[in-house]
């Protein structure tokens, strides 16, 4: 063998560079014997080939162990252990640990789990209460709900003029202005108009409504008259364009019953498009068999045409 | 009730050729047993690793001895199978043996000496 006797690792090709990757992938009380395994075998099985050759089978034996040295080694120090040269060395606790696994019995701590389940339970429901209160600031958005069970839906009794409590129902202040519920008295001593902005209870048995919340788009088709207003010509400029949003509530018989302004000009353009709209005429939307008012978000956009 | 520990098909092999070797059991000599039985090529690493974890479970326990010339002083380290290496060695057959029995499909269970 060409080899010499003293370091058959240092003396192949790129052997120092060798000596390193083995450095890495090994832990030092592993490594040595790692090696000496390599040399024992190269000595045995390679004695009469030229040191390249038996350098590349040593980067070869070591490039094939690589993967699970690496993954044994990343496992050790996940578990904060120093190793089998200490065998009463305590491994650090690691993340299956903190949450109530035992390794040593390959069990889980019932109470840990459980605290962890509720845990996760909690935040999950907090992440959907999260996603639900985003539901607003998604558009287009359709949303419906029954203030009673669908058993008891089919005996509803829908009172064609009674606006949508829409707004009642978010917890944020409501956008729009809120008018009295027919049927939901005001106390003695608040006059009718100070409800207009109270986000009146809604578990009221009495109140028996389906409210819906439609999409322009889907909304827009339902309308059967519905002429577009125009500005006062003071209002019209050169290039520039003029925006209304308002927002459109259509009763049960397809008759507007109310508008509100979210976005608007100005008393004289916002009262034109009220006026308008006040009078276009809907194919009343029906949820089952029964017609039910319904709004919808409305924009206007005037330019010089 | 705690669930009893079955070594993997690679660790009985490697428990296997521990045994075979008798007190010649080290990493070479195990990953040379383990070739030569299976006709795989076996990696040194993962033959190290192996007996790494199976010395974790108590399954194995080792000694380190000074190496000689061949080995350029570098230490070895023998391994041999403890009482427990063995009961989970046999449970596992057990089950392997069990699993199989009356599968048409295969040869008939050999009657182990």
């Amino acid at each position: 063998m060409s080899a010499p006797e003293e370091d058959l690792l240092a003396a192949v090709p790129f052997g120092v560079l060798l000596s390193g990757v083995l450095r890495v992938l090994l832990a030092e009380e592993r490594r040595e014997e790692f090696v000496g395994d390599l040399v024992e075998q190269a000595r045995a099985d390679l004695a009469d080939q030229p040191l390249p050759q038996i350098g590349l089978w040593l980067w070869g034996q070591t490039l094939h162990s690589a993967p699970s040295l690496l993954v044994a080694r990343a496992r050790r120090l996940a578990r904060g252990a120093t190793g089998l040269s200490h065998p009463g060395a305590r491994p650090l606790p690691a993340v299956g640990s903190l949450l109530g696994y035992r390794a040593e019995t390959r069990s889980w701590s019932l109470p840990m789990a459980i605290s962890v389940s509720v845990h996760a339970l909690a935040l999950s429901v907090l992440f959907v209460a999260t996603l639900g209160g985003m539901e607003e600031l998604q558009a287009p958005w359709v949303r419906i709900g029954f203030p009673h069970p669908p058993s008891a839906a089919a005996a509803l009794t829908i009172a064609p003029e009674v606006p949508p409590r829409l707004e009642a129902r978010h917890h944020r202040k409501p956008r729009f202005t809120l008018r009295p519920i027919a049927s939901v008295a005001p106390p003695a001593f608040a006059p009718v108009a100070s409800a207009s902005l109270t986000e009146a209870p809604i578990e009221d048995p009495e109140v028996r409504e389906v409210i819906v919340i439609l999409p322009p788009v889907v909304a827009d088709k339902r309308c059967v008259s519905c002429p577009k207003p125009t500005l006062p010509p003071a209002f019209v400029r050169l290039g520039a364009e003029q925006r209304i949003d308002v927002k459109t509530c259509v009763g049960a018989r397809g008759n507007v019953t109310s508008v509100d302004v979210v976005r608007g000009l100005g008393p004289l353009a916002d009262a034109g498009v009220v006026d308008t709209v006040r009078n276009w005429r809907f194919t009343p939307h029906s949820v089952g068999d029964h017609p039910v008012p319904f709004c919808y978000p409305t924009r206007f956009v005037f330019t010089m045409n | 009730m705690l669930k009893e520990d079955i070594p993997g098909s690679f660790e009985q092999l490697v428990l296997l050729a521990v045994l075979r070797l008798r007190d010649q059991a080290y990493g070479m000599t195990v990953r040379a047993e383990l070739e030569k039985r299976t006709g795989q090529p076996t990696s040194l690493g993962a033959v190290y690793t192996t007996l790494e974890r199976l010395e974790g479970k108590g399954y194995l326990s080792s000694r380190a001895t000074s190496g000689g010339a061949e080995r350029e002083g570098r230490a070895r380290r023998f391994f041999s199978v403890e009482q427990s290496g063995l009961v989970a060695l046999q449970r596992a057959l057990d089950v392997l043996d069990r699993m199989r029995a009356d599968v048409p499909a295969l040869r008939p269970v050999a009657v182990r000496a």
